[in-house]
């Protein structure tokens, strides 16, 4: 057992802190959110030069070789500073799914988007799956040479920016059918392909992306016929953790500038750290941010190497955390801190609302409750 | 013992019932549903509709508008108004600087103040939390300094809603520094267009204009404008502070947004089933359900003794504090069980004089169900209920020292 970071990943968790603390102020991150692209590109650069969008993705693909661990690293950084490029898309879903699947055409398109050339998305949910990454309509259907694809996704993170949108299709069977399943890499520019942006609330550019008799070609198809489900569902878990790691750098912050405001905010004559009422509070808020940060370990881990369905365990257990006291963490900072806690202007919001953010996505608290429960069933 | 509404009870429901089916104009009632905050506009033409049916000051005398309805009744019209998606009716004007007026005010105030807000003439704001003032709202530093027939102002006032649109603000000043904190506060009217005022908008996590900051720089206030005894301000605002509080456990709005969430999980679905079918999401229905029918129950109790007569005792800030808990978790329920589209934001109702996240004028939310955007809107504003008029904490210490005696 040894939960050390290697020398590695110690430098790398340190130069993202860093770059957060420095240089990524609230103008930074107004900046990348009102950027007609949903993210600033100077911030992505320098992503790309500081080997950042490669450093949780294997060799085989022109990563440096990390894994989960790294992931989990850099999410905490980037959730700590709030930070809305889009790495969770390209780097996770994207260049992730991409490597899991393998061959020529993936390796070229990871390579160039570790160099921050090209921005990828990933389009797997539709309206009527809710977090059940099965439940796909949109179909993909042969037509000669070609494949043609007619459907509607949603929330589909970076759609604004990709220029290249990896889109999870039914090529056979019903709606829910784990098997059938296939993906294919669609030019964001081909006819027939329209996003309908939006902004999630945490700031995340994101959109919903309409597929009209999109006609691409029998290259298109990424990995065997029918038989993505296993990758996407491992891809979809570690995005999963990586927005928990997401959400502890976030409550990192919130329970220290709680604790730092409460020290500093005099009411009754006294600070407001002083009353033993809030001082419980504050402790529970540290023990939840500790537990967090457990299940986030032990998921990265079960990532790593664990078998499928001690990886779903973890990824889940993970996950109710989040939605339940996680969500009450933030909630609570808010509370503590008053009027100002409701204002925009001050972090605190910003920082409740990508926790909630980050329980949503990839399955919110309900989901994994179930799943939970069924792979506790199972066994 | 028994819970039943009296036959005249049920008829007066139907009556008012009726008058909003018949007057709620549909587009006010539609930005209500689907969780969006009334602005001026809305609250204007609510109030005039009001006005016209002398039911926009119920609780008042009769000499002041008042429609002489028992508490029971009262408590009906509050319910029917959330339940058919009314606006909330401006209580800063109407259930707090009124009642205090009719109250304390001298005559001269009453009919200087009073007819302009039965015309919906005049809106108010509430000048009380300070930037160093807020659960210890008795340690406030804003001063009137008399000076012949006029107090000169000094301060900052924060929190203070619909500030921008109102046309005066009470105030609570200090009047008397060398005096116990509680003991040296008076309470002023003041004409929001005094030279020496200005305004700073406050943008909330929701993105809408909730609060303001008022600076007072040297603003003139006539003596006349002080309601009720210098330095005795602090009991001018324990009072206003108890008006209606039978009303802070948004028991009504808690039915509604509970009956909404049950006709969105109608439509929303899972597996090729919707919500409502699944028996995880009605336990989650079904434990709000149990929240809210205790704090109905405790809400008629209340009635009930005040009906027999009975002063209103401290332990009724266990409705605000319940009640405020119940509408936030009951909004948050909402937006979980929208899935993905919980996430989606619209600021396109925000407030355009400095748009907090600007440039997303090519968000395209319609691809949302019409209740998905505002419900999000809606559960972020209801994180203050818990903050505002009176914190969870402030409730819990007025009970654990007045009730529990501890």
């Amino acid at each position: 057992m040894n939960f050390d970071l290697s020398e590695e990943q110690r430098l790398l968790s340190d130069s993202l802190r860093r770059f957060v603390a420095d240089r990524y102020d609230p103008d930074q991150r107004r900046r990348g959110v009102r950027d007609p692209r949903g993210f600033s590109q100077d911030v992505w650069s320098t992503f790309a030069e500081l080997g950042w969008l490669g450093a949780p993705l294997p060799e085989s693909v022109g990563g440096y070789g990390g894994g989960a661990i790294e992931l989990m690293l850099t999410m905490e950084a980037l959730g700590r500073g709030l930070v809305v490029e889009p790495f969770v898309a390209n780097v996770v879903l994207g260049a992730g799914l991409l490597a899991h699947v393998g061959g020529k055409s993936a390796e070229d398109l990871c390579a160039r988007m570790i160099a921050g050339e090209t921005q990828l998305a990933l389009a797997f949910a539709e309206p009527q799956a809710r977090f059940d990454i099965e439940d796909v309509a949109t179909r993909a259907v042969r037509e000669g040479d070609a494949w043609v694809i007619d459907g509607r996704k949603s929330m589909v993170l970076n759609a604004r920016a990709a220029d290249v949108l990896i889109v999870v299709c039914r090529t056979s069977g019903a709606d829910r059918d784990q098997n059938g399943l296939s993906l294919f890499i669609v030019e964001a520019r081909t006819a027939g392909v329209s996003v309908r942006p939006y902004h999630n609330h945490d700031g995340a550019s994101s959109g919903d992306v309409h597929f009209a008799r999109v006609r691409v070609g029998a290259d298109a198809l990424l990995g065997r016929l029918d038989e993505a489900a296993p990758a996407l569902a491992e891809a979809i878990d570690r995005a999963a953790i990586a927005e928990c790691a997401a959400a502890v750098g976030a409550m990192e912050w919130l329970v220290e500038n709680t604790i730092a405001y409460l020290k500093t905010r005099v009411q009754f004559g006294k600070p407001l750290a002083s009353f033993q009422v809030l001082q419980h509070r504050l402790v529970d808020m540290f023990v939840t941010l500790e537990e967090m940060r457990s299940l986030t370990i032990a998921a990265a881990l079960a990532l790593q190497g664990g078998a499928e369905t001690e990886r779903g365990k973890a990824v889940s257990a993970a996950r109710v955390h989040l939605g339940s006291a996680g969500r009450a963490l933030a909630e609570d900072a808010i509370q503590m801190h008053g009027g100002i806690g409701m204002t925009d202007e001050f972090p605190v919001g910003h920082y409740y609302k990508r926790i909630l953010a980050a329980g949503t996505l990839f399955g919110d608290h309900d989901h994994h409750l179930g799943r939970l429960g069924a792979l506790m069933a199972a066994d | 013992m028994d819970m039943q509404e009296t036959a005249e009870d049920r008829a007066f429901r139907a009556e008012v019932a009726g008058f909003i089916a018949d007057k709620l104009p549909a587009d006010i009632r539609t930005r209500v549903r689907d969780g969006y905050d009334a602005g001026r506009d809305d609250t204007r033409r609510w109030h005039e509709i009001l006005a016209a049916r002398g039911w926009l000051v119920p609780s008042w005398p009769a000499e002041w508008g008042g429609a002489g309805w028992n508490v029971m009744q009262r408590h009906i019209f509050e319910e029917e108004c959330a339940l058919g998606y009314c606006p909330p009716v401006h209580g800063i004007t109407i259930g707090m600087l009124g009642p205090v007026l009719i109250r304390y005010g001298t005559e001269a105030q009453k009919q200087r103040y009073l007819p302009a807000i039965l015309n919906v003439r005049e809106w108010w704001c509430q000048g009380y939390s300070e930037p160093g003032a807020g659960s210890d709202l008795a340690s406030l530093k804003t001063e009137a300094r008399r000076d012949g027939d006029a107090y000169i102002v000094n301060g900052s006032k924060i929190w203070t809603s619909t500030g921008e649109w109102a046309t005066h603000m009470f105030c609570l000043v200090r009047t008397d520094k060398s005096a116990k904190p509680q003991e040296g506060i008076s309470f002023l009217l003041i004409d929001m267009k005094t030279a020496g005022i200005s305004i700073r908008p406050i943008h909330a996590i929701n993105g809408h204009r909730l609060f303001n900051q008022v600076f007072l720089d040297n603003v003139v206030v006539p003596v006349e404008n002080l309601v009720h005894k210098e330095n005795d301000g602090w009991s001018v605002a324990k009072s206003l502070l108890e008006h209606e509080r039978l009303n802070l456990s948004r028991v009504g709005e808690s039915k509604k947004r509970l009956h909404r969430l049950k006709e969105i999980a109608r439509v929303e679905r899972e597996g090729g089933r919707t919500l409502i079918e699944q028996d995880w999401f009605r336990r989650k229905l079904a434990a709000l359900e149990t929240r809210l029918r205790a704090l109905d129950a405790t809400v008629l109790r209340f009635i009930a003794r005040t009906q027999s007569g009975a002063a209103l005792d401290p332990s009724v800030s266990m409705l605000k504090l319940r009640g405020s808990q119940l509408v936030q978790d009951i909004l948050q329920a909402t937006v979980d069980a929208l899935g993905y589209y919980g996430l989606p934001f619209d600021l396109s109702t925000a407030l355009s004089d400095s748009d907090p996240l600007g440039g997303l004028a090519d968000d395209d939310l319609d691809v949302l169900p019409d209740y998905a955007a505002g419900a999000s809107v809606s559960r972020f504003r209801s994180r203050a209920f818990t903050i505002a008029g009176g914190s969870s904490e402030v409730q819990r210490n007025v009970m654990a020292k007045q009730v529990l005696k501890l």
